[in-house]
């Protein structure tokens, strides 16, 4: 398999084009394995539709039953429940934060402890949001596994 | 050090129990063997219930703090009071008793809360810095 690598400037989004004779083991894994990194969300704004990157999501949150997504900067609100989001983005570099909160691991700046013990995320876009302490073994698990993958 | 005093406690209370079973099966002395596992039922009702809140959420951590001491109160004085523990004259004793292990307790659910805060800020820190090397090496033409 020959890989080429083309830097394009000006390119609205990064391509992929996979060139192959047959479609083999080899190319369908790849192919499999691309997809996987390029999913996408659907979530709802103004009753417009609008497809969402799972990278782009920086956090989901239940607010009344309703589940929210939010992007850096837009709130797009989702027709599926948190368990559901977190069945479909426990392969990507998500973690629950609480019952009632899911965040990109990849946007988190830091996290630290209030003064009436309550804690507090804050995300790459200033935003803060609570986490419960039940949870933190789960974040601290997280990114030791994570970690434990990329070594 | 965590878990040598983790261990520490476990053989300790395995002694004890060991101490007082085994006279009371040779000499059928049963009273302070009863008294130990009437203690074993009761401390295992309070972290059962305590397993139970802590899957309540609640906007303000310090009242699950004081929701967890009352519980722990009410299951000393109720299996206290059915097992004869004290007099309710001495009933402050109870208090005595149980609120100083629970400050300790208290104590110890905080550092161990920001020994994993600060375990989390260092994986964050690391992880940045991943992604910003993998932003780094991303090739130009090749």
């Amino acid at each position: 398999m020959k890989l080429i690598k083309r830097k394009i400037d000006g390119l609205a989004e990064t391509e992929i084009e996979i060139r192959y004779a047959q479609m083999d083991a080899e190319a369908a894994e790849l192919i499999r394995r691309i997809e996987q990194t390029e999913r996408y969300i659907y979530g709802t704004d103004n009753s417009r539709q609008y497809r969402i990157r799972t990278t782009d999501i920086y956090y989901a949150e239940s607010v009344d039953k309703k589940t929210f997504i939010y992007t850096r900067d837009a709130v797009f609100r989702s027709e599926l429940r948190l368990y559901q989001l977190i069945e479909l983005l426990k392969a990507d570099d998500f973690v629950q934060v609480s019952k009632f909160c899911l965040i990109n691991m990849n946007v988190l700046e830091s996290i630290r402890t209030l003064f009436n013990s309550r804690l507090e995320v804050t995300l790459s876009n200033g935003e803060k949001v609570n986490v419960s302490r039940t949870y933190l073994a789960n974040i601290n698990m997280a990114f030791a596994s994570k970690e434990g993958e990329s070594e | 050090m965590k878990e040598f005093i983790k261990k520490w406690l476990m053989l300790s209370g395995l002694v004890f129990i060991s101490i007082t079973v085994i006279p009371a099966i040779v000499n059928g002395y049963w009273e302070t063997a009863i008294f130990v596992f009437q203690l074993l039922f009761t401390l295992l009702v309070i972290c059962l219930l305590q397993l139970l809140t802590d899957k309540i959420s609640l906007k303000i951590p310090l009242l699950r703090y004081l929701i967890d001491l009352a519980i722990t109160l009410s299951v000393v004085l109720f299996f206290g009071w059915i097992w004869k523990w004290y007099e309710p004259s001495n009933v402050w004793m109870m208090f005595a008793m149980v609120i100083p292990v629970y400050v300790v307790v208290y104590f110890l659910n905080i550092f161990k809360v920001r020994k994993e805060v600060k375990a989390i800020n260092q994986h964050i820190i690391r992880r940045r810095e991943k992604l910003q090397k993998e932003k780094e090496e991303k090739p130009d033409d090749c």
